[in-house]
């Protein structure tokens, strides 16, 4: 057997030494993994357990003290003894004025009225005039409530109750994909004055994998140029280049609305030259035409830089090679050069339409009203609506989009042929 | 009037002061804000110009209350979400 000076077996040293540099390097990734648990991670997982889990209808926590209560415990438990299609009697009428009274107890009939809201438009009012009012509720409360408001006899209220009194539900992930619950449990489009998300969704799609195209067969004659000019000439191009790289994004966005918007530099100069006449101005900003245009010179360096460092790689005698040997440009392109930028190509589409199916700002600003991609409907729930659980479902739903394109990507192309640089 | 340090006495005398129903009347002769107190409404007087008489100018005067709207904040809390929806969805048509 092979051993060291000290006579310990070689193959143990050789462990032995080998653990302490992997424990090295693995102190060396630490920080950037520590980052990313606590930066990404951790938030994703949230987003997404906020998508399926919403407590508005189950617990009330007072952020003064940080204690949490369960609230319509006696209604959850009804709920658990009858089944789905039960009319709800005098027994559920009663655990509900009870739960009312604790509500008010915990000043929480809001949430809990928000949270049957987004199931069912009109209801939140009824829970906090009813919270208002539980304590001089007497029996038999399912006249005394049904006196307070009608609604309370509505079964469609009383299906939302039931799915919001457990936490978790699939219910925003219907409503993200303009579905909703009917009455007896089942699944069914929301009515057509409502239905947004989906259209919103293939919108975003489409619009992504435009401009991705526009981007590729922009790009493309830039890269070679770049990699086959001399270096003094190839180096201005790759500034002019980098140059609106490193420009501010709003900055570009903006310049873009100077220049494209009915008054802006574009159409005042096609006036005064004649070329259109003053009342036939082109909208070209505030909706798809703007966004897609905006959006492509801004993602145009993440496709022109992977397909330059490519490029730059090609050996050019492969195509010499192939033109002395009898290949029309045409062939030798096509069948030499084409397919050696292909890894270059996969890395850059890949990039902008990622980027892209998640841009915010250029399509808020100059999306208009048709030019909005869903990601300005998340951040309206996020900011405005404040429906986080419906925006989580939304996020999720373009996250698992992207993956599943990922996925498709690896198995078509496959993500070893990915060359960024 | 008050010590910058009051007590609250103090301060709850300055509320009742600032908002009884002559001090907002009062509070015409500067702006035309519509009193907070139907009361005030009565006593409401002339401009600080001297001249202008301010009551027909108040939003809370009979004449000018007739085509008034009145924000219905339960209306907003129950439909506010729906209403969105569909505005979004109609945008984006």
């Amino acid at each position: 057997m092979l051993t060291t000076v000290d006579g310990k077996p070689l193959k143990e040293a050789l462990a032995h030494a080998q653990s302490r540099a992997k424990r090295r390097a693995f102190l060396l990734v630490l920080p950037l993994l520590a980052f990313i648990i606590v930066s990404f991670i951790f938030p994703i997982g949230q987003m997404l357990y906020k998508s399926v889990n919403n407590t508005g209808f189950t617990i009330s926590k007072d952020f003064g003290t940080g204690v949490s209560t369960p609230i319509m415990t006696n209604l959850a438990e009804w709920f658990e003894e009858n089944p789905q299609g039960t009319d709800p009697d005098e027994t559920a009428y009663a655990a509900l004025a009870a739960d009312l009274v604790v509500l008010r107890e915990l000043k929480a009939p809001g949430q809990a009225g928000t949270r049957i809201n987004y199931e069912l438009s009109g209801s939140r009012s009824m829970f906090t005039k009813a919270a208002r009012k539980a304590k001089k509720l007497e029996p038999p409360f399912k006249e005394a409530i049904i006196d307070l408001d009608e609604d309370w006899a509505d079964p469609s209220l009383w299906q939302a109750m039931r799915t919001a009194s457990s936490a978790v539900t699939v219910n925003f992930y219907l409503a993200a994909l303009d579905r909703k619950r009917a009455d007896d449990g089942s699944v069914e489009m929301v009515p057509e004055n409502r239905q947004v998300y989906v259209t919103l969704f293939k919108r975003t799609l489409i619009l992504s994998l435009m401009i991705t195209v526009i981007c590729f067969f922009l790009a493309f004659p830039i890269a070679h140029l770049m990699a086959t000019l001399p270096m003094r000439k190839s180096n201005l191009l790759m500034i002019l280049v980098l140059l609106p790289f490193w420009t501010s994004l709003l900055v570009r966005t903006t310049s873009w609305m100077i220049v494209l918007q009915s008054q802006g530099v574009l159409n005042d100069a096609m006036v005064a030259t004649g070329i259109l006449a003053d009342e036939n101005r082109i909208q070209m900003m505030y909706n798809q035409t703007g966004t897609v245009i905006a959006m492509t010179h801004i993602l145009l360096p993440f496709m022109v830089l992977p397909l330059y460092s490519v490029m730059s790689m090609i050996n050019p005698s492969y195509v010499r090679a192939a033109r002395s040997m009898g290949a029309t440009s045409w062939t030798a392109f096509r069948r030499i050069y084409f397919p050696q930028t292909v890894p270059g190509i996969g890395a850059g589409a890949l990039l902008v339409f990622i980027l892209s199916v998640g841009y915010y700002i250029t399509p808020a600003l100059v999306g208009g009203a048709d030019g909005q991609l869903i990601s300005n409907l998340i951040a309206f729930h996020m900011t405005k609506s404040l429906n986080w659980s419906l925006a989580a479902a939304l996020a999720a739903i373009l996250l698992g989009a992207v993956l599943l394109l990922y996925w498709l990507y690896d198995r078509l192309i496959g993500i070893d042929n990915l060359k960024l640089g | 009037m008050f010590g910058f340090l009051g007590s609250k006495e103090e301060a709850l005398k300055f509320i009742a002061f600032s908002t009884d129903t002559q001090r907002l009347a009062d509070q015409a002769s500067w702006i035309s804000y519509g009193p907070a107190r139907k009361s005030s409404g009565a006593l409401v007087g002339k401009y600080s110009d001297g001249t202008t008489d301010m009551a027909p100018h108040m939003p809370t005067a009979a004449a000018n209350l007739g085509n008034a709207l009145v924000n219905n904040f339960e209306f907003w809390v129950d439909k506010d979400a729906e209403l969105n929806e569909r505005f979004n969805a109609w945008l984006a048509k």
